[in-house]
Protein backbone atom coordinates (compact mmCIF):
# COMPACT_ATOMS: atom_id res chain seq x y z
CA UNK A 1 0.00 0.00 0.00
CA UNK A 2 2.44 2.24 0.95
CA UNK A 3 4.86 1.65 -1.64
CA UNK A 4 2.45 4.00 -4.01
CA UNK A 5 3.31 6.71 -1.63
CA UNK A 6 6.57 6.14 0.15
CA UNK A 7 10.16 6.77 -1.08
CA UNK A 8 8.78 9.07 -3.80
CA UNK A 9 10.72 12.01 -4.49
CA UNK A 10 7.31 14.88 -5.14
CA UNK A 11 8.02 18.39 -6.35
CA UNK A 12 5.26 19.54 -4.25
CA UNK A 13 6.14 22.57 -1.64
CA UNK A 14 5.41 19.99 1.51
CA UNK A 15 8.21 17.28 -0.35
CA UNK A 16 10.57 19.80 -0.83
CA UNK A 17 10.22 21.18 2.62
CA UNK A 18 13.13 20.54 5.69
CA UNK A 19 12.58 17.03 6.92
CA UNK A 20 13.84 18.33 9.80
CA UNK A 21 11.64 20.99 10.34
CA UNK A 22 9.14 18.65 9.12
CA UNK A 23 9.91 16.64 12.12
CA UNK A 24 9.02 19.27 14.49
CA UNK A 25 6.06 20.09 13.04
CA UNK A 26 5.00 16.51 12.92
CA UNK A 27 5.74 16.43 16.91
CA UNK A 28 3.64 19.34 17.17
CA UNK A 29 0.37 17.98 15.98
CA UNK A 30 1.14 14.86 17.91
CA UNK A 31 1.47 16.41 20.68
CA UNK A 32 -1.78 18.42 20.13
CA UNK A 33 -4.04 15.32 19.57
CA UNK A 34 -3.26 14.30 23.04
CA UNK A 35 -4.20 17.87 24.41
CA UNK A 36 -7.21 17.85 26.30
CA UNK A 37 -8.86 20.51 24.92
CA UNK A 38 -12.42 20.45 23.07
CA UNK A 39 -13.22 17.47 20.70
CA UNK A 40 -14.60 20.50 18.14
CA UNK A 41 -11.13 21.85 18.00
CA UNK A 42 -9.15 18.41 18.08
CA UNK A 43 -11.51 17.75 14.57
CA UNK A 44 -10.97 20.82 12.98
CA UNK A 45 -7.13 20.37 13.19
CA UNK A 46 -7.15 16.47 12.15
CA UNK A 47 -9.61 18.06 9.59
CA UNK A 48 -6.12 20.60 8.13
CA UNK A 49 -4.34 17.24 8.73
CA UNK A 50 -6.39 15.80 5.81
CA UNK A 51 -6.83 18.61 4.26
CA UNK A 52 -2.81 19.14 3.68
CA UNK A 53 -2.81 15.51 2.89
CA UNK A 54 -5.69 15.63 -0.14
CA UNK A 55 -3.70 18.74 -1.36
CA UNK A 56 -0.18 17.07 -1.33
CA UNK A 57 -0.73 13.47 -1.43
CA UNK A 58 -4.35 13.13 -3.57
CA UNK A 59 -7.35 12.20 -2.59
CA UNK A 60 -7.06 8.56 -3.05
CA UNK A 61 -3.98 8.27 -1.15
CA UNK A 62 -5.24 9.73 1.69
CA UNK A 63 -8.02 7.49 2.14
CA UNK A 64 -5.99 4.77 1.92
CA UNK A 65 -4.98 5.06 5.41
CA UNK A 66 -8.34 5.93 6.47
CA UNK A 67 -9.56 2.60 5.09
CA UNK A 68 -6.82 0.58 6.91
CA UNK A 69 -7.40 2.29 10.41
CA UNK A 70 -11.71 2.10 10.02
CA UNK A 71 -11.88 -1.22 11.85
CA UNK A 72 -9.86 -0.30 14.53
CA UNK A 73 -12.20 2.95 14.66
CA UNK A 74 -15.67 0.64 14.85
CA UNK A 75 -13.61 -0.88 17.73
CA UNK A 76 -13.27 2.00 19.50
CA UNK A 77 -16.54 3.25 19.18
CA UNK A 78 -18.07 0.08 19.84
CA UNK A 79 -15.64 -0.84 23.11
CA UNK A 80 -14.95 2.76 24.54
CA UNK A 81 -18.82 3.98 26.05
CA UNK A 82 -19.39 0.52 28.41
CA UNK A 83 -16.09 1.65 29.81
CA UNK A 84 -16.79 5.39 30.54
CA UNK A 85 -20.94 5.16 31.52
CA UNK A 86 -20.42 8.66 34.15
CA UNK A 87 -22.70 11.68 33.55
CA UNK A 88 -26.17 11.97 31.82
CA UNK A 89 -27.66 8.74 30.07
CA UNK A 90 -28.04 8.57 26.47
CA UNK A 91 -29.32 4.86 26.28
CA UNK A 92 -29.88 3.24 29.67
CA UNK A 93 -31.68 -1.09 29.70
CA UNK A 94 -33.34 -1.77 32.67
CA UNK A 95 -32.24 1.12 34.57
CA UNK A 96 -28.35 0.29 33.56
CA UNK A 97 -26.59 2.86 31.89
CA UNK A 98 -25.29 1.73 28.60
CA UNK A 99 -24.37 4.75 26.44
CA UNK A 100 -23.71 8.38 28.33
CA UNK A 101 -22.54 11.50 27.06
CA UNK A 102 -18.81 11.73 28.41
CA UNK A 103 -18.79 7.88 26.90
CA UNK A 104 -19.46 8.82 23.34
CA UNK A 105 -17.19 11.96 23.83
CA UNK A 106 -14.54 10.12 24.67
CA UNK A 107 -14.72 7.45 22.01
CA UNK A 108 -14.80 10.40 19.60
CA UNK A 109 -12.32 11.98 21.21
CA UNK A 110 -10.01 8.96 20.69
CA UNK A 111 -11.07 8.13 17.40
CA UNK A 112 -9.87 11.93 16.20
CA UNK A 113 -6.68 11.33 18.03
CA UNK A 114 -5.94 8.20 16.54
CA UNK A 115 -6.76 9.34 12.87
CA UNK A 116 -5.08 12.55 13.92
CA UNK A 117 -1.97 10.29 14.35
CA UNK A 118 -2.12 8.10 11.45
CA UNK A 119 -2.34 11.29 8.88
CA UNK A 120 0.13 12.98 10.59
CA UNK A 121 2.35 10.11 10.10
CA UNK A 122 0.97 9.05 6.82
CA UNK A 123 1.39 13.11 5.61
CA UNK A 124 5.10 13.07 7.03
CA UNK A 125 6.22 9.65 5.90
CA UNK A 126 4.08 10.45 2.41
CA UNK A 127 6.43 13.83 1.66
CA UNK A 128 9.93 12.77 2.92
CA UNK A 129 12.52 10.81 0.84
CA UNK A 130 13.91 7.87 3.08
CA UNK A 131 17.64 9.30 2.22
CA UNK A 132 16.49 12.59 3.37
CA UNK A 133 14.57 11.14 6.93
CA UNK A 134 18.38 8.76 7.56
CA UNK A 135 20.17 12.13 6.93
CA UNK A 136 17.60 14.21 9.52
CA UNK A 137 17.68 11.43 12.19
CA UNK A 138 21.51 11.48 11.77
CA UNK A 139 21.30 15.77 11.88
CA UNK A 140 19.21 14.85 15.20
CA UNK A 141 22.94 13.64 16.78
CA UNK A 142 21.62 9.32 15.31
CA UNK A 143 24.75 7.52 15.08
CA UNK A 144 26.27 7.23 12.00
CA UNK A 145 26.37 3.56 12.35
CA UNK A 146 22.24 3.38 13.45
CA UNK A 147 21.65 5.40 10.68
CA UNK A 148 23.97 2.58 8.52
CA UNK A 149 22.39 -0.32 9.88
CA UNK A 150 18.82 1.16 9.03
CA UNK A 151 19.96 2.02 5.45
CA UNK A 152 21.34 -1.52 4.58
CA UNK A 153 18.45 -2.77 6.38
CA UNK A 154 15.96 -1.36 3.88
CA UNK A 155 18.26 -2.11 0.99
CA UNK A 156 18.14 -5.69 1.86
CA UNK A 157 14.70 -6.48 2.73
CA UNK A 158 14.03 -6.99 -1.41
CA UNK A 159 16.67 -9.28 -1.55
CA UNK A 160 15.65 -11.15 1.65
CA UNK A 161 11.98 -11.56 0.46
CA UNK A 162 13.29 -12.44 -3.36
CA UNK A 163 15.67 -15.13 -1.40
CA UNK A 164 12.58 -16.38 1.49
CA UNK A 165 10.50 -16.55 -2.64
CA UNK A 166 12.58 -19.10 -3.71
CA UNK A 167 13.49 -21.20 -0.74
CA UNK A 168 9.55 -21.54 -0.13
CA UNK A 169 8.87 -22.55 -3.99
CA UNK A 170 12.02 -24.69 -3.66
CA UNK A 171 10.60 -26.34 -0.44
CA UNK A 172 7.33 -26.77 -2.25
CA UNK A 173 8.10 -28.12 -5.07
CA UNK A 174 9.76 -30.79 -2.92
CA UNK A 175 7.09 -31.68 -0.48
CA UNK A 176 5.03 -32.79 -3.97
CA UNK A 177 2.39 -35.53 -3.08
CA UNK A 178 2.15 -38.76 -4.74
CA UNK A 179 -0.47 -38.87 -7.82
CA UNK A 180 0.19 -34.76 -7.94
CA UNK A 181 2.05 -33.37 -9.75
CA UNK A 182 3.20 -29.30 -11.69
CA UNK A 183 1.25 -26.10 -9.71
CA UNK A 184 -1.57 -28.77 -8.20
CA UNK A 185 1.77 -30.48 -6.26
CA UNK A 186 2.75 -26.69 -4.96
CA UNK A 187 -0.67 -25.49 -4.22
CA UNK A 188 -1.03 -25.35 -0.15
CA UNK A 189 -3.19 -26.98 1.60
CA UNK A 190 -5.81 -26.65 4.16
CA UNK A 191 -3.79 -27.35 7.75
CA UNK A 192 -4.27 -26.11 11.54
CA UNK A 193 -2.12 -23.11 12.65
CA UNK A 194 0.39 -25.02 14.49
CA UNK A 195 1.06 -27.76 11.66
CA UNK A 196 1.39 -24.52 9.31
CA UNK A 197 3.79 -23.36 11.51
CA UNK A 198 6.01 -26.81 12.36
CA UNK A 199 5.74 -27.17 7.77
CA UNK A 200 6.93 -23.59 7.96
CA UNK A 201 10.09 -24.30 9.93
CA UNK A 202 11.93 -26.00 7.29
CA UNK A 203 11.37 -23.35 4.76
CA UNK A 204 12.50 -20.19 7.83
CA UNK A 205 15.84 -22.49 8.43
CA UNK A 206 16.85 -22.39 4.73
CA UNK A 207 16.30 -18.51 4.90
CA UNK A 208 18.16 -17.65 8.12
CA UNK A 209 20.92 -19.71 7.34
CA UNK A 210 21.40 -18.14 3.82
CA UNK A 211 20.52 -15.20 5.02
CA UNK A 212 23.03 -15.16 7.86
CA UNK A 213 25.70 -16.63 6.03
CA UNK A 214 26.01 -13.17 4.15
CA UNK A 215 26.92 -11.47 7.26
CA UNK A 216 30.69 -11.88 7.18
CA UNK A 217 31.09 -11.00 3.34
CA UNK A 218 28.84 -7.94 3.87
CA UNK A 219 31.11 -6.84 6.99
CA UNK A 220 34.18 -7.78 4.65
CA UNK A 221 32.75 -4.83 2.70
CA UNK A 222 32.19 -2.81 4.65
CA UNK A 223 35.13 -2.63 5.92
CA UNK A 224 36.79 -2.09 2.87
CA UNK A 225 34.46 1.06 2.48
CA UNK A 226 36.66 2.32 5.92
CA UNK A 227 33.24 1.53 8.02
CA UNK A 228 34.63 1.29 11.19
CA UNK A 229 37.52 4.23 11.07
CA UNK A 230 37.24 7.45 13.84
CA UNK A 231 37.29 10.19 11.31
CA UNK A 232 33.80 11.69 10.58
CA UNK A 233 31.98 10.55 7.57
CA UNK A 234 30.56 12.65 4.64
CA UNK A 235 27.44 12.05 2.34
CA UNK A 236 27.39 12.96 -1.28
CA UNK A 237 23.45 13.70 -0.91
CA UNK A 238 23.04 16.78 2.01
CA UNK A 239 19.88 18.64 3.56
CA UNK A 240 19.36 22.20 3.21
CA UNK A 241 21.51 24.58 4.36
CA UNK A 242 21.61 28.81 4.73
CA UNK A 243 19.18 30.52 3.91
CA UNK A 244 16.27 27.88 2.81
CA UNK A 245 17.27 25.87 6.16
CA UNK A 246 16.33 29.14 7.86
CA UNK A 247 12.84 30.15 6.42
CA UNK A 248 11.60 26.03 6.74
CA UNK A 249 12.78 26.36 10.39
CA UNK A 250 11.52 30.22 10.48
CA UNK A 251 8.02 28.49 8.66
CA UNK A 252 7.68 25.28 11.42
CA UNK A 253 8.67 27.42 14.34
CA UNK A 254 6.02 30.21 13.51
CA UNK A 255 3.56 26.95 13.05
CA UNK A 256 3.99 25.40 16.18
CA UNK A 257 3.26 28.57 17.92
CA UNK A 258 0.47 28.91 16.14
CA UNK A 259 -0.69 25.76 17.22
CA UNK A 260 0.11 26.38 21.05
CA UNK A 261 -1.20 30.01 21.07
CA UNK A 262 -4.93 28.38 19.50
CA UNK A 263 -4.31 25.39 22.06
CA UNK A 264 -4.49 27.86 24.56
CA UNK A 265 -6.99 30.28 23.53
CA UNK A 266 -9.25 27.45 22.35
CA UNK A 267 -9.28 24.86 25.30
CA UNK B 1 42.59 -18.01 5.06
CA UNK B 2 39.81 -20.12 5.53
CA UNK B 3 36.46 -19.50 6.20
CA UNK B 4 37.11 -20.23 10.04
CA UNK B 5 40.06 -17.58 10.22
CA UNK B 6 38.14 -15.20 8.58
CA UNK B 7 34.97 -14.86 10.36
CA UNK B 8 37.33 -14.93 13.79
CA UNK B 9 39.42 -12.09 12.53
CA UNK B 10 36.30 -9.63 11.50
CA UNK B 11 33.89 -10.78 14.31
CA UNK B 12 33.50 -8.00 17.01
CA UNK B 13 34.62 -5.47 14.87
CA UNK B 14 32.52 -2.38 14.10
CA UNK B 15 31.80 -3.42 10.44
CA UNK B 16 30.91 -6.74 11.27
CA UNK B 17 28.36 -5.54 14.16
CA UNK B 18 26.95 -3.43 11.25
CA UNK B 19 26.11 -5.91 9.13
CA UNK B 20 24.73 -8.78 11.57
CA UNK B 21 22.30 -5.96 12.70
CA UNK B 22 21.52 -5.04 8.97
CA UNK B 23 20.62 -8.52 8.04
CA UNK B 24 19.02 -8.90 11.25
CA UNK B 25 16.87 -6.38 11.23
CA UNK B 26 16.11 -6.45 7.41
CA UNK B 27 15.33 -10.10 8.29
CA UNK B 28 12.64 -8.81 11.28
CA UNK B 29 11.29 -6.81 8.61
CA UNK B 30 10.35 -9.70 6.08
CA UNK B 31 9.36 -12.36 8.32
CA UNK B 32 6.86 -9.24 10.30
CA UNK B 33 5.69 -7.92 6.69
CA UNK B 34 5.69 -10.67 4.02
CA UNK B 35 6.06 -13.97 5.86
CA UNK B 36 2.68 -14.38 7.07
CA UNK B 37 0.31 -17.31 8.85
CA UNK B 38 -3.45 -16.52 7.49
CA UNK B 39 -5.98 -17.66 10.24
CA UNK B 40 -8.77 -19.16 8.26
CA UNK B 41 -11.83 -17.75 7.14
CA UNK B 42 -11.70 -14.55 9.12
CA UNK B 43 -9.69 -12.41 6.85
CA UNK B 44 -6.75 -11.87 9.82
CA UNK B 45 -2.98 -13.14 10.10
CA UNK B 46 -0.20 -13.43 12.28
CA UNK B 47 2.98 -12.90 11.63
CA UNK B 48 6.18 -14.19 12.53
CA UNK B 49 8.06 -11.17 13.54
CA UNK B 50 8.07 -12.77 17.46
CA UNK B 51 9.30 -15.80 15.99
CA UNK B 52 12.95 -14.02 14.35
CA UNK B 53 13.03 -11.54 17.56
CA UNK B 54 13.50 -14.36 19.74
CA UNK B 55 15.83 -16.54 16.99
CA UNK B 56 17.77 -13.42 17.22
CA UNK B 57 17.93 -13.14 21.63
CA UNK B 58 18.39 -16.60 22.05
CA UNK B 59 21.08 -16.87 19.11
CA UNK B 60 22.91 -13.43 18.61
CA UNK B 61 22.17 -12.17 22.49
CA UNK B 62 20.36 -8.71 23.99
CA UNK B 63 21.68 -6.38 21.74
CA UNK B 64 21.09 -7.25 18.65
CA UNK B 65 17.50 -8.46 19.64
CA UNK B 66 17.12 -5.17 21.05
CA UNK B 67 18.34 -3.31 17.39
CA UNK B 68 16.63 -6.24 15.36
CA UNK B 69 13.37 -6.45 17.19
CA UNK B 70 12.81 -2.58 17.61
CA UNK B 71 14.17 -1.40 14.19
CA UNK B 72 12.90 -4.20 11.72
CA UNK B 73 9.35 -3.95 13.16
CA UNK B 74 9.19 0.07 12.93
CA UNK B 75 10.45 -0.55 9.24
CA UNK B 76 7.50 -2.92 8.94
CA UNK B 77 5.02 -0.52 9.95
CA UNK B 78 6.69 2.39 8.19
CA UNK B 79 6.36 -0.04 4.85
CA UNK B 80 3.01 -1.42 5.35
CA UNK B 81 1.06 1.94 6.13
CA UNK B 82 1.00 1.56 9.96
CA UNK B 83 3.22 4.46 10.33
CA UNK B 84 2.07 5.65 13.59
CA UNK B 85 2.41 2.39 15.33
CA UNK B 86 6.50 2.74 13.97
CA UNK B 87 7.40 4.75 17.90
CA UNK B 88 5.65 2.21 20.11
CA UNK B 89 6.95 -1.29 18.12
CA UNK B 90 10.28 0.43 18.36
CA UNK B 91 10.18 0.06 22.37
CA UNK B 92 7.73 -2.44 22.44
CA UNK B 93 9.62 -4.96 20.19
CA UNK B 94 13.24 -3.60 21.30
CA UNK B 95 12.60 -3.81 24.88
CA UNK B 96 10.85 -7.87 24.36
CA UNK B 97 14.00 -8.72 22.49
CA UNK B 98 16.65 -6.84 24.88
CA UNK B 99 14.57 -8.92 28.14
CA UNK B 100 14.40 -12.12 26.69
CA UNK B 101 18.07 -11.93 25.20
CA UNK B 102 19.28 -10.95 28.60
CA UNK B 103 17.77 -13.88 30.52
CA UNK B 104 18.46 -16.21 27.23
CA UNK B 105 22.16 -14.99 27.81
CA UNK B 106 22.50 -16.95 31.35
CA UNK B 107 21.33 -19.69 29.87
CA UNK B 108 24.39 -20.08 27.21
CA UNK B 109 26.14 -23.02 28.69
CA UNK B 110 26.33 -25.85 27.63
CA UNK B 111 25.63 -27.68 24.02
CA UNK B 112 24.42 -24.76 21.34
CA UNK B 113 21.92 -27.09 19.51
CA UNK B 114 19.76 -28.12 22.26
CA UNK B 115 16.69 -26.91 23.77
CA UNK B 116 17.50 -24.73 27.36
CA UNK B 117 14.18 -24.39 29.49
CA UNK B 118 15.73 -20.41 30.73
CA UNK B 119 14.36 -19.64 26.91
CA UNK B 120 11.01 -20.21 28.06
CA UNK B 121 11.29 -17.96 30.84
CA UNK B 122 13.38 -15.42 28.30
CA UNK B 123 9.79 -15.76 26.16
CA UNK B 124 7.53 -14.98 29.41
CA UNK B 125 9.21 -12.10 30.30
CA UNK B 126 9.52 -10.80 26.74
CA UNK B 127 6.05 -11.05 26.28
CA UNK B 128 4.74 -9.39 29.12
CA UNK B 129 7.07 -6.42 27.93
CA UNK B 130 5.72 -6.17 24.38
CA UNK B 131 2.14 -7.08 25.51
CA UNK B 132 2.36 -4.57 28.60
CA UNK B 133 4.04 -2.02 26.03
CA UNK B 134 1.23 -2.10 23.34
CA UNK B 135 -1.15 -2.45 26.02
CA UNK B 136 -0.50 1.06 27.36
CA UNK B 137 0.00 2.64 24.39
CA UNK B 138 -3.17 1.27 23.14
CA UNK B 139 -4.61 2.58 26.42
CA UNK B 140 -3.71 5.95 25.78
CA UNK B 141 -4.77 6.39 22.01
CA UNK B 142 -7.61 3.80 21.42
CA UNK B 143 -9.01 3.77 24.99
CA UNK B 144 -8.94 0.65 27.46
CA UNK B 145 -11.87 -1.31 26.02
CA UNK B 146 -10.32 -1.11 21.91
CA UNK B 147 -6.94 -2.14 24.47
CA UNK B 148 -8.15 -4.79 25.90
CA UNK B 149 -9.66 -6.68 22.63
CA UNK B 150 -6.11 -6.37 21.27
CA UNK B 151 -4.47 -8.02 24.32
CA UNK B 152 -5.13 -11.64 23.55
CA UNK B 153 -4.28 -11.38 20.03
CA UNK B 154 -0.87 -10.16 20.95
CA UNK B 155 -0.72 -12.77 23.72
CA UNK B 156 -1.24 -15.22 20.87
CA UNK B 157 1.34 -13.93 18.46
CA UNK B 158 3.99 -14.26 21.27
CA UNK B 159 3.11 -17.81 21.80
CA UNK B 160 3.41 -18.17 18.15
CA UNK B 161 6.86 -16.57 18.49
CA UNK B 162 8.04 -19.07 21.03
CA UNK B 163 6.38 -22.18 19.27
CA UNK B 164 8.38 -21.13 16.41
CA UNK B 165 11.74 -19.62 17.91
CA UNK B 166 12.35 -23.37 19.30
CA UNK B 167 12.29 -25.66 16.68
CA UNK B 168 13.77 -22.50 14.64
CA UNK B 169 16.98 -22.07 16.84
CA UNK B 170 18.13 -25.39 17.31
CA UNK B 171 17.26 -26.25 13.78
CA UNK B 172 19.20 -23.73 12.86
CA UNK B 173 22.05 -24.65 15.28
CA UNK B 174 22.08 -28.28 14.17
CA UNK B 175 22.33 -26.98 10.36
CA UNK B 176 24.77 -24.62 10.46
CA UNK B 177 26.71 -24.62 13.69
CA UNK B 178 28.89 -21.76 13.16
CA UNK B 179 26.10 -19.12 13.75
CA UNK B 180 26.97 -19.57 17.46
CA UNK B 181 30.41 -17.76 16.27
CA UNK B 182 28.74 -14.91 14.81
CA UNK B 183 27.58 -13.59 18.02
CA UNK B 184 28.93 -10.71 19.28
Amino acid sequence: MIAQVYGKRGTTVVHRYDPRAKTLLLLAFLVLFFLPIRVGYLAAYLAVVIALSGIFLGISNTLRPIRLILPILVLVLLLTPPFYREGSALLTVRGVTVLSVSGLMLALRLIIRFSGITMAFYLFIGTTDPDDLILAIRWFRLPFSVALVLGIALAYIPTILTLYDQVRDAHRLRLAVEGEVGMAAARPRKRGLFKRLREAIPVLTSVLILSVRRIPTLAMALECRGVGRKNPRTSYHTLKTGTALLRDGAIATAAVAALAISAVLFP
Amino acid sequence: MNDKDRKAGIAGSPAFRIASLAILTALTAVFTYMVRIPIARTGGYLNLGDVIIYFTAFTFGPVSALVAGGLGTAITDLISGYSQWAPISLLAHGLQGLVAGLIASIARRGKPSTFNPLWLLAAVAGTVVMAGGYLIAQILMLGLGAALFELPWNLLQNLIGLAGAIPLTIAVRQAYPPVTRLRW
